[in-house]
């Protein structure tokens, strides 16, 4: 009976999206983007039904009864929503929906231009909703109500990953509203700076929404996988990563078109590309198609459904794009020019994006020609590395320089004077820290080059700060302390494995590490095995209580981290699952150094990015 | 005298078995687990990971060398439980390809230059 | 510059066409097994046997026919699932060789009193070394040799009937 009011709202929401097309076929506009924002409202509506039906525990919806159980906390019954594929498909076409809607409700000054835009959005809106309907319905009805779920994977009840996935896809799922205005700005042969101000804000909210998905995410694996990292190349990571490399590249192109109106067609490309990517990520993730922790459950069947779409709207976009896209002029600029540096640019974060692009899929293409490989993180790293010095020290460079002219002298000897002090630093701190490794002095040198450029470049416009492109600023800058944080992650960071009993002392160089408690106690819906280590590190005392937990529905053992910040670092411990015999503890201690450098250096990436949405001026 | 002597060698295995413990976890990070979803062999905590982790460790007390360990899984389990295909004809692309596409990308750059307006 | 378009379109179409061919056919793909190991030759493995103190090389247990090794554990639930099965191949006269894999002893011959013993020899594998040996990663596991020791087939998981009547039709 519940599930019949569900089901009847969302087969009205589709009506309603047809009626959207039908009537924009007929040239009556107003109602065509009317009638697409009732079904909007309706697949808004179904959503928040979802999330009734799992907060009540209403086990006769299917998606409910197959993801959740009375014994859940209730935080994670409400997020067990779109923790599961159906309804995070539902949410995915939610927020089609919702970017259409606030495009509608935003923008209002080319009728013509507005009913394209929200055409093109009803149409990837409608084709996801007629998926989820025939293929992957969350309110389909269980007979006889069951009096009990069937639980949910104890690692997904985790406030980050709550917000993880939300957050993703109002990035890569926005992602959907810039194909709309590219296809509808081709189409209308409006594909100019005018068009790439308007963009602009959907852009950047689409990108900052993905990259604090990405971080969440990253800190999420940090906190609970116990493997002392916080990105480890998976598939599904990387699935993530490539929209976000694109929509990079893409805000850079978007640049050059804003303000000098040039680059139209390869923005254009850059933005079905992004989209592109992004449904990439999605049929990657639920076809299950890859080997991952983070996958979700495999279903081939659904795979073929989702390879469909994904080929249907890019094969489509780009038809579009290659018989409307305008004749380019022949232009010419010179090579220490701000066009050039921005075309720099995109040339390696779209060769970044190749690189993972090839380690992601090649082991998929193999597998259908029936071999197998593995591609791991020595691949990209070893790969990457080269180029990422190069591309900070071009960021470093970029933003000195002027538009179209060859830059000026000055600015020549300002950069180079602080090129020799960034070296000199790194060269200090090789020294200090008895390091040998090439790739590590790189590392060091080339962010800090990043890093004080723009400190420099801050401090001299001390007083005309409004000249100053304050998101660029905090963006940049993030990404140099990002990076840098990660040399002296990589480098300077210690890992032990060892065992212990009650009662032992291990030392490591200046830690010594003490178990002095284990016991076992009953919570909610585990079983833990606790322990207690007392830590010394240079006279400070602390404690660190990594844990097991044994979850009853479904049958699973997790490992709890226990870490420590300091002001440069973190200690963070993990134990094993033990011998349930033995008195001896499998542990593993990592001392992880200038991890906050990490979190920092993309919190203000984020930062810079949310600055931007909001700019009014160039 | 004998008791420093000792001591010597006591902290000379100390060092020798942290060695040998990074040794093992540079490999095992190289090595798949066939029973997880994509983690590698350091990573895991299951059965199979530890057998890995051990063997690895016992192989290179017998002085093998970290290629003579990749072979013999290679020969084992197939090319696919090492991380870092070996090159081959079958995975040049992997190199390749990056390559090709760099190239292209500098081309259409330097199309672009030239004296401005 | 209509024809520099409709070339553009052409490769765009062929492209994503092998592209989507391609994932197509890997979607349906069987997961990972790996099987390097059939045809090629059974290593030497050899280890104390669980029934008493000698150590056993599996090639000194030669009986001019084909047979079994299998590795089990008493801790396994599949195995108890399939043990039924290895009593029927052992009913069949067909050799079958246990490789007792992280096991206790005890518990180890308390399993084969209650369930039925269908081996003729028990390895033991306390290190996991000689599974590695084999290319097993799990338990159960199960391998068909020949009289030459040359590796013809092996089963992941517990085995079924398929499996049973493809060793018997070996013989």
């Amino acid at each position: 009976m519940a599930s019949s009011l569900a089901n009847i709202i969302l087969i009205l929401s589709i009506f309603f999206s047809f009626l959207s097309n039908l009537f924009f076929f007929k040239k009556k506009i107003k109602l065509s983007i009317h009638t697409f924002n009732w079904s909007s409202i309706l697949t808004i509506t179904s959503f928040l039904l979802l999330i009734f039906y799992f907060s009540s525990s209403n086990f006769s919806i299917s998606a409910v009864y197959e993801n959740s159980h009375t014994l859940k906390p209730f935080f994670y019954k409400l997020s067990g929503t779109w923790g599961n594929h159906e309804g995070s498909l539902l949410l995915f076409i939610l927020i089609v929906g919702l970017y259409g809607t606030l495009f509608s409700l935003f923008y209002d000054k080319n009728i013509t231009f507005k009913s394209w835009v929200i055409f093109f959005q009803n149409n990837i809106y409608l084709i996801f909703l007629i998926f989820l309907i025939v293929k992957s319905n969350p309110f389909d009805l269980i007979i006889p109500t069951p009096e009990e779920g069937l639980g949910l994977n104890p690692i997904l009840q985790d406030p980050l990953l709550v917000f993880h996935p939300p957050f993703l896809y109002l990035g890569y799922v926005g992602f959907s509203l810039t194909l709309s205005l590219v296809l509808a700005a081709l189409v209308t042969k409006q594909l100019d700076s005018t068009w790439a101000k308007i963009s602009w804000p959907w852009v950047m909210s689409s990108w900052v929404f993905l990259t604090i998905g990405i971080t969440l995410g990253s800190i999420w694996a940090y906190y609970e996988l116990g493997w002392g990292g916080y990105w480890f190349w998976d598939p599904v990571e990387n699935a993530s990563l490539m929209p976000w490399l694109a929509g990079t590249a893409l805000i850079h192109s978007l640049l050059v078109l804003k303000i000098k109106n040039k680059m139209q067609n390869w923005t254009a490309l850059l933005a079905i590309l992004t989209f592109s990517l992004s449904l990439l990520g999605t049929f990657l993730v639920r076809s299950g198609i890859l080997n991952s922790v983070h996958a979700f459950a495999n279903d081939p069947d659904r795979g073929i459904f989702i390879l469909v779409i994904i080929f249907l709207i890019t094969t489509i976009s780009l038809l579009i794009h290659t018989f409307y896209s305008s004749h380019t002029t022949n232009y010419k600029i010179s090579f220490f020019s701000k066009e050039n540096f921005l075309n720099i640019n995109n040339l390696f974060l779209l060769f970044f994006l190749f690189i993972i692009l090839l380690g992601t899929t090649y082991p998929i293409i193999l597998s259908a020609l029936n071999e197998s490989i593995s591609i791991g993180p020595d691949y990209y790293n070893t790969i990457l590395a080269p180029f990422i010095f190069i591309f900070l020290i071009a960021m470093s460079i970029g933003p000195i320089l002027k538009w179209s002219q060859s830059v000026r002298l000055k600015d020549t000897y300002f950069f180079l004077i602080v090129f020799f002090i960034a070296l000199l630093f790194s060269f200090l701190i090789i020294i200090f820290s008895k390091r040998n490794e090439l790739i590590l002095y790189l590392g060091l040198a080339s962010s800090l080059v990043l890093i004080l450029t723009i400190l420099f470049e801050v401090s001299k416009i001390r007083y005309k700060i409004h000249f100053i492109n304050l998101s660029r600023v905090f963006s940049h800058l993030g990404v140099g302390i990002f990076i840098l944080s990660v040399f002296l992650n990589s480098y300077f960071s210690k890992t032990k494995d060892f065992e212990i009993q009650i009662g032992e002392i291990k030392k490591f160089d200046n830690v010594s590490l003490n178990l002095t408690n284990q016991n076992i106690l009953k919570i909610n819906n585990y079983l833990e095995m606790r322990t207690d280590f007392e830590i010394i590190e240079n006279n400070k005392l602390f404690t660190l209580n990594p844990s097991i937990r044994r979850y009853f529905q479904p049958d699973q053992i997790t490992s709890e981290t226990s870490i420590k910040p300091t002001l440069l670092s973190n200690h963070y411990l993990v134990i094993n699952f033990p011998d349930l015999n033995s008195k001896i503890i499998g542990a593993r201690y990592y001392y992880n150094f200038f991890i906050h450098g990490i979190w920092f250096g993309l919190v203000l990436i984020i930062f810079g990015g949310i600055l931007s949405v909001f700019k009014k001026r160039v | 005298m004998r008791f420093f002597f000792i001591i010597y060698l006591l902290l000379l295995s100390f060092s020798h078995a942290n060695e040998i413990d990074t040794r093992v976890n540079t490999i095992s990070k190289n090595i798949r687990c066939l029973v997880c979803e994509g983690q590698s062999v350091y990573e895991s905590n299951s059965d199979f990971a530890k057998d890995i982790k051990n063997y690895v460790k016992k192989e290179i007390m017998n002085n093998k060398s970290d290629k003579e360990i990749y072979d013999f899984l290679r020969t084992k389990y197939g090319e696919s439980i090492i991380f870092n295909p070996t090159p081959s004809i079958k995975n040049i692309m992997l190199w390749l390809a990056p390559a090709l596409f760099f190239l292209i990308g500098v081309y259409i750059i330097f199309r672009r230059l030239g004296a401005s307006r | 510059m209509y024809l520099k378009k409709g070339f553009k379109i052409f490769v765009l179409l062929i492209f994503f066409g092998v592209l989507f061919f391609l994932f197509y056919n890997s979607l349906y793909k069987k997961d990972f097994e790996p099987r390097v190991m059939i045809g090629k030759q059974l290593p030497n493995l050899s280890s104390k046997s669980l029934f008493h103190e000698q150590n056993v090389n599996i090639k000194q247990i030669s009986n001019n026919n084909i047979f079994i090794i299998n590795i089990f554990a008493s801790w396994c639930a599949p195995c108890k699932t399939e043990h039924p099965l290895l009593m029927k191949l052992k009913k069949n006269k067909i050799s079958i060789i246990g490789i007792n894999y992280k096991d206790n002893n005890r518990n180890a011959k308390i399993f084969l009193k209650k369930y039925g013993n269908p081996f003729q020899e028990v390895l033991l594998d306390n290190k996991g070394e000689l599974s590695i040996n084999l290319g097993a990663y799990g338990v159960p596991e199960t391998f068909l040799v020949d009289k030459h020791f040359k590796i013809i087939d092996k089963h992941i998981g517990p085995i079924n009937n398929k499996f049973v009547k493809k060793v018997l039709n070996s013989k």
